[in-house]
């Protein structure tokens, strides 16, 4: 699973998010990322990446704005709420690097461990 | 034993609990990204295998060799549906407005319940959170019912729950 999202506002660049979703599974503690969008935001996603690219992968990451959220799986092994805060610094820090200073932040841990 | 909280939806995340069962005796092949890529699947899943194991370890001992009370596995299957589902926001401190952290409701009651049936006799029926889960700091009240295998205590095992509740677990959210 990879990729990201950008529903409105200048669009981030693809390699950038990219990278923002391998940062994020490089977090300890951290699983996987699950999309982020909401059911019909994933289709229309993907069906609009599927006709510009050919691409009809699952995103990750949701841009939407002054937001970005992210969902993530947790190992179960660290305490979740840790690394949920460690996923927000590397979201911040990239997201103060892309001219997103001042985003909110939405990390979301929508499992632990299994 | 319906939970006011919880949608009456039969589905989770759009797939019945027969789908992803059959998904799980297929080996999770061919891959369905519907099934992957969603977090409650994925929480139904994990409490299939672990009862699938459990009805196979009844199965296996003679003290319980008729096949598992089907009332007791259906009882079983709707609280892994209803426990599954996302639930509420839980929200997670932090000193930054610009933060906005949480971990969903139904994360949680799949941390407990596999906690509960990691023990040994134990398998969680259902798992219930009663409060205000979206307040910091609101009490809140864990509710697990739990099947115990004939002939484990009963009392020293439903005690052992509550100590190896996730606030002793390594994932325990804090």
């Amino acid at each position: 699973m990879s990729g990201t999202l950008a529903t409105d506002g200048p669009g981030p660049d693809a390699g950038s998010t990219a990278a923002l979703s391998a940062l994020i599974l490089e977090v300890p503690g951290v699983a996987t990322l699950y999309p982020a969008a909401s059911p019909v935001g994933q289709v229309v996603a993907a069906i609009g990446s599927a006709l510009t690219t050919g691409d009809a992968e699952p995103d990750t990451v949701l841009v939407s704005g002054d937001r970005i959220r992210v969902r993530i799986g947790v190992d179960g092994v660290e305490a979740a709420a840790e690394v949920c805060r460690r996923v927000y610094v590397v979201v911040r820090d990239w997201a103060a690097s892309t001219g997103r200073a001042g985003a909110v932040i939405d990390v979301t841990a929508a499992t632990i461990g299994g | 034993m319906t939970d006011p909280l919880l949608p009456p939806d039969e589905l989770i995340d759009g797939h019945t609990l027969d789908e992803l069962s059959d998904y799980l005796a297929a080996g999770r092949q061919p891959a369905d990204p519907t099934i992957d890529d969603s977090p409650q699947c994925r929480a139904a899943l994990t409490a299939l295998e672990r009862l699938g194991r459990a009805t196979q370890d009844l199965l296996d001992e003679e003290a319980a060799a008729s096949p598992a009370d089907d009332d007791w596995v259906g009882r079983i299957l709707t609280g892994i549906r209803l426990d599954v589902q996302s639930g509420r926001r839980i929200p997670i401190a932090h000193p930054d407005p610009a933060a906005d952290l949480a971990l969903t409701e139904g994360a949680v009651r799949a941390l407990v319940r596999g906690v509960g049936d990691d023990i040994d006799g134990v398998l969680v029926g259902r798992c219930r959170l009663d409060g205000d889960v979206e307040t910091p700091g609101a009490p809140v009240a864990v509710h697990v019912e739990i099947s115990v295998r004939y002939g484990v205590p009963m009392t020293e095992t439903a005690a052992a729950c509550g100590t190896r509740s996730p606030r002793n677990s390594p994932g325990t959210p804090s």
